[in-house]
């Protein structure tokens, strides 16, 4: 009975270009960030400076927590850390992190980067979902 | 598009990847009782690399694409847009697409950002399905249809448990940007020798590759591999020793070093392109990661042969020449040692769970 | 509510059905017994009910029923009109909010708000897991791996890092919760819980474990809003309810300054002290949403029942305790009373009453003036503070 947000074929083609490339927007009036995009600029309520922006694949690592009981769906993947971390625009990303083969080496602010991966896929059959995740840079 | 007469094509820019992941021979010649270190010995391999649990070819292609772009916008991100605009075709080749329906060019082309404006497809022709790419992008660079194009080659090879195969089936992908301007190594030519020889095959829905043993060295490796480097020799002119590197298809490490010597090609030409002993075969990528790796190392003016094979069977050879490029290129991006050298051991059993051999329904 | 001093709305009537797992009752059934529990108590005939308001965080997703105003009203006899409120896990307290608006406003009199979930329907708890976080943001934290649990754990390392909290003093509150509820007829666990049980049970996400956290649990809890001039004939002594404030902050945790704090919370507490003219040192004491242990000492931080950064050292010190100096959660929270999401925060009311009423047996408080409760949505997303005095 559960809708999963993640199969969604359509929701999930929506999100294609922020999820592949990091494609937000940037308001040339305020100057601020927006990832994912927004239609209107929140602060100035309106499209009217918002031009597409590509955010770098580097930022830096604030909270991670190890996750052992995982999501459905991410269960063939447990247990995998899971973090908060800040680009080097400003803009923060909730994502996974991995390769942390000993977590005494991460530390809050350290460098990571974003790599290329599947998110999830549906079975045998269904789609495949890709986007960033993170490795910590030592 | 001008029909301004084109000089040259080449490589604009290439990139690498490969899995963090390795499991050694040793450790899948204790799963079946088998001699490990006879294994590695026959084989000349040690280790092999193996997909992330969530890395498949698609996310082994945009990897390697990145890579490739790291490179052909030369250290200059503004241009980045302008290249991706003018990238007007991404093939992918590959035996292990993700999708048996749906391409995976089209998200290498939407995550690197070259998408709408473009061609793409998949491609299959076993392990030289990366060169047959190759083959496409040059074409349409030339007849300047496209001012660039992207060929990728790249595997998460499957071995069947137990199987010969099963010790050297890799995982990698190797990117190359074709174009007329700011070329890293020039083409000078390329040949291809074709025959209906059924030496490895996966038919629709099959899990794991066949294979017809010692069939698959002398009739399908060698005659197509040795005839279609012969073949671009004549073509251009050229002899063996005029070459300072060469690159072959790597399904292990013993093959090519044979194919080497039947063409008195000395070992030290051939060596620097030996990934298979670390990383395994890489089928698709496996020729065009060792030619990745000859370009890491290559003095400019240096001349470099390709030749891939993929079973079925074909073989494709090229001939490139490096320029002074290389030496403000290559360090753009990571080069293929930086991967081979960061590794991380797996046991065989979370080698099965890594390669979707435990069922979970 | 325009008017602290004037404007006040009476809890009459309240009842509430065991919370745990119900499985011979659906959800319409264990609304009936609470609603009409409330209403025989309160001694209102249904046919007086000018609305009935349903507070409901899940159930779309855990038995694949929406509609619930019009089903729950039905099935309990009640023929006005029923609205049914989503606001995550402060459904009930936001329900019990927007009556307030009615009342106040002279359009209605009498008015039932009942909180109901069951959340025993489904099968694997990956899917129980999986109904809780569709509270988060879907997209952007549960398509990436996030769960409940692994958000709160970030806000516990969060706590940790800035203040030095320890594992021992966050299953403190676990620990102090069970021993509340063990003086708590109605709770769905009745447990002695040992600390050493509490940090060697099954971790979740790093630093929670599963004794930190609420059980699936089925229950609802319903409670009669009247004028208080429409009150006075039911009940001379009521308890009113001061001034109830619905608060936000960013729905995902990364959209958040920081982690360390429930600003949501703190937004809302602050909205209500100033108005009442009191400050936190007058509060007697709380209810407050303990979905993890680490949400009790963000909460107490948030309404400023202790300082920032204290709430570890505090509950570990046994302030919070029964007999300490603001007992918390004397009903065992979610954690011990039971978590059935869009009734715990009616629950929560519904022990204010037990307290103020006497009713609260061996766990009774006296001198008691203010009663505080506090609900939250999602991992704070959404905060409902509450005030209630006689």
């Amino acid at each position: 009975m559960i809708i999963m947000t993640r199969k969604l074929v359509a929701e999930n083609w929506r999100l294609e270009k922020a999820r592949y490339a990091l494609v937000g927007n940037f308001c040339k009036k305020c100057l601020g960030y927006h990832f994912p995009k927004k239609q209107l600029c929140l602060r100035c309520k309106t499209s009217e400076h918002l031009e597409e922006y590509k955010f770098k694949h580097e930022g830096k690592l604030l909270e991670w927590t190890k996750i052992y009981d995982p999501a459905k769906g991410f269960d063939f993947a447990g247990p995998y850390y899971y973090c908060i971390v800040e680009l080097e625009e400003g803009i923060k990303i909730t994502t996974q992190l991995k390769y942390v083969t000993d977590e005494g080496r991460l530390k809050y602010g350290m460098k990571v980067k974003l790599v290329f991966r599947r998110l999830f896929s549906h079975g045998n059959e269904g789609l495949n979902t890709y986007g960033f995740k993170a490795v910590p840079v030592y | 598009m001008s029909s301004k007469e084109i000089k040259d094509i080449g490589i604009v820019g290439y990139g690498v990847y490969i899995p963090k992941y390795r499991i050694s021979v040793d450790e899948i010649a204790k799963m079946w009782h088998d001699n490990g270190p006879m294994m590695a010995k026959t084989l000349n391999v040690t280790e092999k690399s193996v997909p992330d649990l969530d890395e498949d070819t698609i996310t082994i292609s945009v990897m390697a694409a990145r890579n490739a772009l790291a490179r052909a916008d030369r250290g200059d991100n503004t241009k980045n847009n302008e290249l991706l605009s003018k990238l007007g075709a991404i093939y992918v080749g590959s035996e292990s697409h993700p999708y048996a329906v749906k391409p995976s060019a089209v998200t290498v082309g939407e995550a690197i950002g070259a998408t709408p404006v473009m061609t793409a497809a998949d491609i299959e022709f076993a392990c030289k399905a990366g060169t047959a790419g190759l083959q496409n992008v040059i074409g349409l660079v030339k007849s300047q249809e496209i001012e660039y194009g992207l060929a990728i080659g790249t595997d998460c090879a499957q071995g069947r448990p137990g199987d010969q195969l099963e010790y050297t089936a890799g995982a990698g992908g190797a990117a190359f940007i074709m174009g007329t301007e700011n070329i890293i190594a020039k083409l000078e030519g390329m040949y291809s020798f074709t025959t209906d020889t059924p030496d490895f095959w996966r038919r629709e829905h099959a899990r794991y590759p066949s294979h017809a043993g010692r069939f698959t060295g002398q009739p399908s490796y060698f005659r197509h591999t040795l005839s279609a480097t012969k073949g671009l020799l004549e073509k251009l002119d050229l002899s063996i020793d005029d070459f300072d590197r060469v690159s072959f298809h790597q399904p292990n490490g013993r093959f090519p070093i044979a194919a080497a010597k039947r063409l008195s090609i000395p070992y030290e030409k051939l060596e620097d392109s030996l990934c298979v002993t670390k990383i395994g075969n890489t089928y698709s990528a496996a020729s065009m990661v060792g030619f990745a790796r000859q370009l890491d190392m290559a003095e400019p003016g240096e001349r470099i042969l390709i030749c891939s094979y993929g079973s079925g069977a074909g073989s494709d050879a090229f001939s490139f020449v490096v320029t002074e490029e290389i030496i403000s290129r290559r360090n753009l991006a990571p080069v293929t040692d930086d991967y081979i050298e960061d590794k991380a051991m797996l046991s065989y059993a979370h080698y099965a769970k890594h390669r979707g051999k435990i069922m979970m329904s | 509510m325009a008017n602290p001093i004037l404007d006040k709305v009476a809890i009459v009537g309240y009842e509430m059905t065991d919370f745990g797992d119900l499985y011979e009752m659906g959800i319409a059934d264990m609304s009936n017994m609470a609603i009409n529990g409330a209403l025989r108590k309160a001694g209102v005939d249904s046919n007086e009910v000018d609305a009935l308001y349903v507070g409901n965080a899940g159930s779309g997703q855990f038995l694949g029923q929406e509609h619930l105003g019009c089903l729950i009203a039905s099935e309990s006899g009640i023929y006005t009109n029923a609205t049914s409120i989503e606001a995550s896990g402060a459904s009930g307290t936001a329900a019990m909010r927007i009556v307030t608006h009615g009342i106040l406003s002279g359009y209605m009199e009498r008015v039932v708000v009942v909180g109901v979930e069951k959340m025993t329907s489904l099968n694997k708890s990956a899917d129980t897991q999986e109904a809780l976080a569709t509270s988060l943001d879907t997209i952007w934290e549960s398509s990436m791996g996030a769960t409940l649990p692994g958000n709160f754990a970030l806000m516990a390392k969060a706590h940790m890092r800035e203040y030095g909290t320890t594992r021992e003093q966050m299953a403190q509150v676990a620990v102090k919760n069970h021993d509340h509820a063990r003086l708590n007829p109605r709770a769905q666990f009745s447990n002695k819980l040992r600390i050493e049980s509490v940090l060697n049970s099954k971790v979740l996400a790093d630093p929670i474990n599963i004794f930190e956290g609420c059980a699936a649990s089925d229950g609802a809890a319903a409670i009669v809003m009247m004028a208080p001039d429409v009150a006075e004939s039911y009940d001379s002594e009521p308890v009113f309810l001061r001034q109830s404030h619905q608060t936000h902050d960013y729905l995902s945790l990364q959209q958040r300054p920081n982690l360390h704090e429930l600003r949501s919370v703190r937004k809302g507490a602050e909205m209500g002290y100033k108005k009442l003219n009191i400050t936190a040192k007058d509060i007697s004491f709380a209810e407050v949403h303990d979905v993890y242990t680490i949400a009790e000492i963000l909460a107490i931080e948030a309404l400023g029942l202790v300082a920032p950064g204290e709430g570890g050292k505090a509950t570990e010190e046994g302030k919070t305790s029964l007999n300490g100096e603001i007992p918390v959660n004397t009903s065992g929270g979610l954690k011990a009373r039971g978590y059935p999401i869009g009734a715990s925060g009616v629950a929560q009311v519904i022990e204010i009453m037990d307290q103020f009423k006497g009713n609260a047996g061996e766990r009774q408080l006296k001198d008691i003036e203010w009663g505080l409760a506090q609900s939250l949505g999602g991992a704070g997303g959404t905060s409902v503070v509450s005030f209630f005095s006689r």
